[in-house]
């Protein structure tokens, strides 16, 4: 795989340029040379709760355990279909609220740990190339205990100035049905839907024989039960607006056989929320055989307009959260991965830390997560 | 490391400045750009240059991430689920 790795780029680069040539006909490009299979097994512990501010309830957050596959299957010469699985199962403690102690000192009051479910979400694409486009149909269904989603989309590609320039759109649409688990003393409602519909539009351009460019805009829209029914005193808008910038940046540095890689994504919704996202990643090549990819991703958020740290007296208000997740705080995440090539397969194992905190300015909410994640698989071409 | 964090946060604030300088670094890269010939493309045509690397583990990052924090999108798509724990 090593060795094809790099005979596939240039046999690619060959293939590009017959395209070019009229009067020539071959399979069209991006369509999948032969069929892969991929698997990752993956391992997610958040840190415990912090146990000075912990007034009840368990301090194990929470634990998952992921296994994916992917099979990439040509089909004739003009279209690809990609099958997605995953099965996860999750356990542990969750936040479900903050209270003022004394001081004005947060008190956090956790789930019991006996929080235990199950995911599996399976996904179908086809992807059907054209000279100079290509459009993707996709379909989804996510089932768990208290929750299942039916999801789908559209996808397409149009190449111009010699494929320089491609522009993409996209929609995407999920319909979520919430079925909420009750827990004793809590009241919560039995059955609600939630649905989404996004819309996106990017453009990439080649720069030059070593770089390329790609920005993107989306807009999605959440309409329904979007209140965190695990939540203490939760209650939310039925209604976000989403609208999300995006920017890419691609280089090869052929000096080092490294690849740089810069992504930037600016998110606002109308809860007032507002991030800002930059993931940066070094893909360093050591021979045909071997790949090391360090990267970080820095994370910068505002609160939405309706959150606020302690959930008490919330019920004065028509829209109040304390979930941590809705509040002013900042995480950085450090990634190292490692790829070993062999002749038909490749190994992958990757670690990641990832720590949040909140801004300077705010009480600090003691539920921000902080987690560490492992991952390992492996990739397998059939010729 | 949570002191080193808030240290570090700090840098959180030029993000900004980050975002400014890729707009700038496209912009000049789009006024530039001169049409690659398609036999040029070798370098760009590798996968470790490709948009998402390994789509099966963005799936999986994205899901988290979607989950733990309060914005999402713009990424690869992390499938459904509830994400409210």
């Amino acid at each position: 795989m090593a060795k094809k790795r790099h005979q596939n780029a240039a046999l690619l680069t060959l293939v590009t340029s017959a395209f070019s040539l009229p009067g020539i006909s071959a399979k069209a490009e991006g369509v999948p040379d032969s069929t892969s299979v991929k698997y990752r097994y993956t391992s997610y512990v958040e840190d415990n709760a912090p146990e000075r501010f912990t007034v009840e309830g368990d301090l194990g957050r929470y634990k998952i355990q992921a296994n994916q596959i992917q099979l990439v299957q040509p089909v004739g010469e003009r279209a690809s279909i990609t099958f997605d699985y995953l099965s996860e199962t999750m356990s542990g403690a969750s936040p479900w609220g903050v209270k003022q102690g004394a001081d004005n000192q947060p008190e956090l009051i956790m789930s019991g740990a006996s929080i235990k479910e199950e995911r599996q979400d399976v996904a179908v694409r086809l992807k059907v190339y054209d000279k100079e486009s290509s459009v993707s149909f996709m379909g989804g269904h996510s089932t768990e205990n208290d929750y299942k989603a039916v999801y789908g989309g559209l996808e397409n590609e149009l190449h111009f100035n010699q494929k320089n320039t491609t522009v993409k759109s996209g929609l995407k649409v999920s319909i979520d049905r919430i079925n909420p688990t009750q827990e004793e003393g809590q009241s919560r409602v039995s059955e609600e839907e939630k649905n989404s519909t996004s819309y996106s539009i990017g453009l990439a351009q080649v720069l030059n024989p070593s770089a390329i460019v790609q920005v993107g805009l989306e807009y999605a829209q959440l309409s329904g039960y979007l209140t965190d029914p695990y939540k203490l005193q939760d209650s939310r808008p039925d209604i976000r607006k989403q609208t999300i910038a995006s920017l890419g940046y691609r280089q090869f540095i052929t000096s080092t056989d490294s690849a740089f890689h810069l992504d930037y994504r600016s998110y606002t919704d109308d809860w007032k929320v507002k991030s800002h996202t930059i993931n940066v990643a070094w893909y360093q090549n050591f021979g045909s055989r071997h790949v090391i990819v360090p990267s970080i991703r820095l994370y910068s958020q505002k609160k939405a307009k309706f959150y606020g740290v302690y959930f008490e007296g919330g019920e004065a208000t028509e829209y109040f959260s304390s979930d941590y997740r809705l509040s002013s705080y900042e995480a950085m995440s450090y990634k190292l991965k490692y790829i070993k090539y062999f002749d038909t397969w490749s190994f992958t194992v990757a670690g990641e830390r990832y720590e949040s905190e909140g801004s300077s300015g705010e009480i600090e909410n003691p539920a921000l997560v902080s987690f560490t994640r492992w991952t390992v698989g492996f990739d397998i071409k059939f010729d | 490391m949570r002191c080193c964090l808030k240290i570090r946060s700090e840098y959180f604030f030029s993000i900004r400045f980050y975002g400014g300088v890729i707009i700038l670094l496209s912009l000049s890269g789009l006024t530039g750009c001169a049409s690659v010939e398609p036999w040029e493309k070798g370098m760009l045509a590798k996968p470790e240059m490709g948009w998402t690397p390994d789509p099966i583990e963005a799936a999986m990052e994205s899901h988290i991430f979607f989950s733990k924090e309060g914005s999402s999108g713009g990424n690869v798509s992390g499938g459904g689920g509830c994400g409210c724990n």
